[in-house]
């Protein structure tokens, strides 16, 4: 299975196709499909220990830069039916390009701004998850181990 | 040699010499977006907090295009506090929410760069969050995949296992599960259930389909779990229009009895505390919108 991270709410494995030597990916141990039904915490873990991992791919395989990218919905070429986070490691010149052209349209961007301000900046984060602090798992080091149906749900061959 | 030269020459000789603490402080000067945070550049916000904030990138991929940012000056994601990372994390999904909400898109990419190799053009960290009208519109985010040696992949899996239990004081189990896990998995899957209804217990099981069962199968025949709709993977045919129909009918007709199934629970949870909404009723509390809606549209 390639797994190298694990706590209570996440995984990380390896890429078994990955776009280059060293491709992780973190995913949540519970079935989402996509962001929005995650809880605001569970989706905050899922940040940090994604951004954990991008650290651990400088330190270890030297990779001189990581993408990270988080395809959701289909519309945004998800394939499989699990939030995933992917951490592509890069190095100089290595033939992967995420570049995209800028849109060109100013009037249509200009309506997608003031409509989708209309609703972002009232977002308020809720309060319950706010105070649910960052997990930290050198305490509770030894605990029963019920989670490893993920591993179904990680590999899913469409 | 032109005067241009001579100061870029004089600039990197002055950088070799900066400590990192220095080169920090040198970037963060120089930084376009500390400027912008602070107010000396104009900008349209889409988000604001203490943490961060989120700005409409001025060279949009798609019409929507979010730029979320730390207040703090950081250059890559590493060097960010957790804690600001948490945050931003939460953020993201609720402008993702918007985006979806808002500007009926079919999806939203979520893209970070990390390093000059990557793409990364600013010296500040920032999360993209891109909205996607339809799989073509921003083709460059998709992601290549190439075949490797198994098991060299395996080898690094171990080192980076080995690696990540010392750094982080965790246990990393890589076995797969067995049948009776598997088991155990549907059980739990079964008891967060959707709804109940004509006597069946509607969920989604460990594949990401949405199954129902018999609440109460006649004796001595095995409970069989009949799968409705399938979300599982994703490249098959399209189903024909009219199903679809009554799928997004059904989907309401539930959203309206969640609501309801909802307040009451609201009221019940005043009294018990024991009985919290699961974590998918909760996401439905946000919205109106039910999973089976937001499913059925994205995917649909």
């Amino acid at each position: 299975m390639n797994i190298i991270y694990e706590d209570e709410q996440c995984v990380a494995y390896l890429h078994a196709a990955p776009a280059s030597p060293g491709h992780v990916v973190v995913t949540p141990k519970e079935k989402y499909t996509v962001i929005e039904q995650m809880p605001e915490q569970l989706s905050g873990h899922l940040m940090l220990v994604a951004n954990r991992m991008a650290g651990v791919l400088f330190e270890t395989l030297g990779s001189h830069g990581t993408n990270m990218l988080i395809q959701n919905g289909h519309g945004a070429g998800q394939t499989e039916a699990q939030v995933m986070v992917h951490i592509i490691p890069r190095k100089e010149n290595d033939g992967i390009n995420f570049f995209w052209k800028p849109f060109e349209d100013k009037e249509k961007s200009e309506i997608a701004m003031i409509k989708l301000s209309e609703c972002s900046t009232n977002i308020v984060l809720s309060d319950k998850e706010q105070s649910a602090s960052p997990i930290e798992q050198t305490e509770d080091v030894e605990k029963p181990k019920n989670t490893d149906w993920i591993h179904q749900a990680l590999r899913r061959i469409p | 040699m032109t005067s241009e030269e001579e100061q870029m020459r004089a600039m990197q000789e002055k950088l070799a010499q900066m400590s990192p603490e220095e080169l920090q402080a040198f970037w963060k000067q120089r930084c376009v977006f500390c400027q912008l945070i602070d107010g000396k550049i104009e900008s349209k916000k889409a988000y604001e907090d203490e943490k961060c904030i989120g700005i409409f990138d001025i060279n949009p991929a798609s019409p929507g295009h979010v730029l979320l940012i730390p207040n703090e000056h950081h250059m890559v994601g590493p060097q960010v506090p957790e804690d600001i990372i948490q945050h931003m994390g939460r953020v993201v999904k609720r402008i993702s929410q918007c985006m979806l909400s808002q500007l009926k898109c079919k999806g939203t990419s979520v893209f970070i760069a990390n390093g000059g190799p990557a793409g990364q053009q600013a010296q500040h960290f920032m999360m993209h969050i891109i909205p996607r009208y339809d799989e073509q519109d921003v083709p460059s985010l998709s992601i290549p995949s190439n075949p490797i040696d198994q098991e060299q992949l395996a080898k690094v899996a171990e080192h980076l296992r080995e690696y990540n239990e010392k750094k982080f004081g965790i246990k990393i189990n890589d076995v797969a599960p067995t049948p009776e896990e598997n088991k155990v998995v549907e059980e739990q899957m079964v008891k967060k259930h959707i709804k109940k209804e004509g006597g069946y217990l509607y969920f989604v099981d460990k594949d990401g389909d949405i199954a129902r069962l018999p609440m109460k199968a006649p004796k001595g025949t095995p409970q069989e779990k009949i799968i409705i709709t399938e979300l599982g993977p994703m490249d098959k045919p399209a189903k024909p229009k009219k199903p679809k129909k009554k799928k997004v009918k059904k989907a309401k007709k539930t959203a309206k009895k969640k609501t309801k199934k909802k307040a009451a629970k609201k009221k019940e949870s005043k009294k018990d505390d024991e009985e919290e909404p699961s974590p998918l009723e909760e996401a439905i509390i946000d919205e109106g919108e039910t999973d089976l809606d937001r499913i059925s549209r994205l995917f649909g």
